[in-house]
């Protein structure tokens, strides 16, 4: 995994880099925003950390020509501002997710470890499969137009299967998937919250829009709508 | 103003024809007299002695109207003893008692009714007549002139000037209400102006005002842009503050190895811990922008909402997360976009910092406020935070984890923008929390209150 780490402050970068390489991630290190920018450009990169308050090309906008270029690698932002206006901008401009400044590593390893799990790279915002659509940008999901509450990690299991409709997943895939942290989780739990995800999405049992393979995982069995 | 104007006019018009009428009345009481002593003079020239012995007759005047009945105007002839001794033509039919006594060598006039209540101006003359060397005999010479040809004149007169008048008045106080409208209409133009940017749906006052207001929207415009930038360097110095002291907390923080550092990286990391707090809780307090700032645009509530729950579910990536909106259309805040997503922010974070899985938020529509609540299925508020709520001014290392700090800025805040925060407990089991907005009234003040209003606003957001 390549990652690149865009950060001003030299001790903070060095020390950033030496966790990140240990962890055996590639990385390639900017000091300002512009080169950050040519990094993000020519470089094949897996993941980004951004830090906002950047020198030459400010973080935002740094994000904001990455996005704009079509680079659809995850990226988290650093910032020492703690308030919610930076936080909802950040995520906005087309970061992934943020840590305030200072943070534990362990929590940006883990939190990078999330991005790339969660990255799978798709064209559009909004997926689309049968009668059930999922808007990536507000979270929400709807079926026939009708909207559906669903918990996060039932978005987050519904996203996944989404995202490779027609095809069929382990649960302990779906585990690694759902769970930003490595932590030991039950496969029981994965059933549970597949049948919950029948029940909202198909609470007539007419679409049966989930199909168990056993002994092999779950296929979500609706066909992918053009986009 | 126009209303004053046409009362006084109108008043002024009326009293001036009045005293025209007047006017009027008299110079024709004194033609009428006038007329009256040139016939007395003519009918004392004419009389000359009867044909009978000491009879007089006066026939011969030249006066034709005289010798025409019923044509306003009579003269008569009387002997002391009120026998009549010669009475004009016009005299025939018309029934007027000229009778009366008057001494040798006086006038007397005096109104008196004529044949059909007929109103006449009358004048006698006492002489002694000498109808040859000691022959003589006191007479009365009487001459009436009828007062309706005067009357008829008046009201003909009357009747032109309260017509000119109205017509005058018309034009002149159409030619005020012009004159004023144009006059204020600058002014009318910054007092919806000013309307408008108290209600958010401006920013600034417009250019090109006329010369003489021109300064006021000028000056008015500084202020406003003046307070807004004032506002904004001041957060982008508290930003630049804050980052410039998080960064080496933030190098420290990296380059400890908590599992490897043993009690002393515990600690170091535990007073980094608090540093950061400390930071983040006094600058927060420092950018509230405490208040309505005019000309800023109205935030909708909605739209915020939206964009801070999809920042949560990141935030909270490890927990699993319900969070429901129930939007108000048209739901609008008018204040400072990042008050709000502090306030709301913050209790978004605390119901979802402590919730099992459910977090609502709905927004309620009532005829004064908006109101943004919260709610969660954790355990709910301790029963001393319900009870008193969150201490006044409290200082950020006193306050509590949790609930305490940011709730005690959410109502610092609120209270700046006049609203409320109310704390309960919710149907979902956990704490509720209300954020009461209040809603900006559009008032129609008459010309004059606004600009007083204005300043109360400016004055009430400085002190």
């Amino acid at each position: 995994m390549r990652a690149l780490v865009v950060e001003d402050e030299t001790q903070l970068r060095e020390s950033l880099q030496q966790r990140l390489t240990e962890q055996g991630y590639t990385v390639d290190v900017a000091p300002d925003g512009e080169e950050g920018l040519f990094a993000g450009r020519e470089l094949p990169i897996d993941v980004a950390v951004i830090d906002l308050g950047l020198p030459k090309l400010a973080g935002l906008d740094l994000i904001r020509k990455l996005r704009a270029e079509k680079k659809s690698f995850p990226i988290l932002i650093l910032t020492a501002r703690d308030r919610w206006q930076d936080k909802v901008e950040g995520l906005q401009s087309g970061a992934d997710d943020y840590l305030a400044k200072p943070f534990q590593v362990e929590e940006l390893l883990a939190r990078l470890q999330a991005l790339l799990r969660r990255s799978g790279g798709w064209a559009t915002p909004e997926l689309s499969c049968g009668p059930v659509t999922l808007d990536t940008r507000q979270q929400t999901v709807t079926v026939a137009g009708r909207p559906v509450e669903l918990t996060s990690f039932e978005y987050r299991l519904l996203e996944h299967m989404m995202l490779r409709a027609g095809e069929v997943i382990s649960k302990t895939e779906l585990t690694e998937r759902l769970y930003a942290q490595d932590f030991e989780r039950d496969s029981n739990t994965i059933e549970v919250f597949v049948g919950r995800l029948r029940r909202k999405l198909d609470p007539d049992d007419t679409m049966k829009p989930i199909e168990t393979l056993r002994g092999r995982g779950y296929r979500l069995v609706l066909a992918r709508n053009a986009a | 103003m126009w209303l004053a104007v046409s009362a006084v006019l109108i008043v002024f018009l009326g009293l001036a024809g009045l005293s025209l009428d007047r006017l009027y009345r008299q110079q024709s009481e004194n033609a009428l007299r006038e007329l009256l002593d040139a016939q007395m003079v003519a009918l004392i020239a004419a009389a000359e002695p009867g044909s009978a012995p000491n009879t007089l007759t006066a026939d011969g005047t030249t006066e034709p109207r005289l010798q025409t009945p019923g044509s306003g105007l009579f003269a008569e002839i009387r002997g002391a003893d009120a026998r009549v001794v010669w009475r004009s033509g016009s005299t025939a039919g018309a029934f007027i008692d000229l009778t009366r006594s008057v001494p040798i060598g006086q006038v007397l006039y005096a109104d008196i009714q004529g044949g059909q209540g007929e109103p006449l101006l009358g004048i006698w003359r006492g002489l002694r007549w000498q109808f040859a060397p000691g022959v003589e005999q006191d007479l009365v010479f009487a001459v009436a002139a009828s007062r309706r040809p005067g009357q008829a004149a008046l009201a003909q007169l009357r009747r032109n000037l309260l017509a000119g008048s109205a017509v005058f008045a018309a034009i002149l106080l159409g030619v005020l209400l012009w004159v004023t409208r144009s006059t204020t209409r600058p002014l009318r133009q910054l007092e919806s102006e000013i309307a408008a940017v108290e209600a958010g749906e401006r920013q600034v006052l417009s250019e090109g005002f006329p010369r003489e207001v021109a300064g006021v929207a000028t000056g008015l415009n500084m202020l406003l842009t003046g307070e807004r930038k004032r506002i904004e360097r001041y957060r982008n110095n508290l930003a630049d503050l804050a980052h410039s002291l998080k960064t080496p907390l933030a190098v420290i923080r990296a380059q400890l190895r908590e599992t490897e550092a043993g009690e002393a990286g515990k600690i170091v990391a535990g007073e980094v811990d608090r540093m950061t707090a400390l930071i983040d809780r006094h600058l927060k307090r420092a950018a509230m922008s405490g208040g309505v700032v005019l000309g800023q645009a109205p935030v909708d509530i909605n739209a915020i909402l939206g964009e801070l729950r999809v920042t949560l579910l990141r935030a909270y990536s490890n927990k699993d997360l319900l969070i429901e909106l129930q939007p108000a259309p048209g739901a609008m805040f008018l204040g400072d976009r990042t008050d709000l997503l502090e306030m709301v922010g913050n209790l978004l974070d605390n119901a979802c910092k402590w919730c099992r899985s459910r977090v609502r938020v709905t927004v309620l529509e009532s005829a004064q406020q908006w109101q943004v609540q919260v709610e969660d299925d954790g355990p709910g508020m301790a029963p001393s935070l319900l009870a008193s709520g969150p201490e006044r001014g409290q200082r950020a290392d006193e306050a509590t984890p949790g609930h305490g700090f940011g709730l005690a800025m959410v109502r610092d805040t609120v209270e700046s923008y006049g609203g409320e925060l109310q704390l309960g407990s919710s149907a979902l089991g956990g704490a509720r929390a209300g954020l009461q907005l209040p809603r900006y009234q559009a008032k129609t003040a008459a010309l004059g209150e606004r600009p007083l209003d204005l300043l109360g606003s400016w004055r009430r957001r400085r002190s």
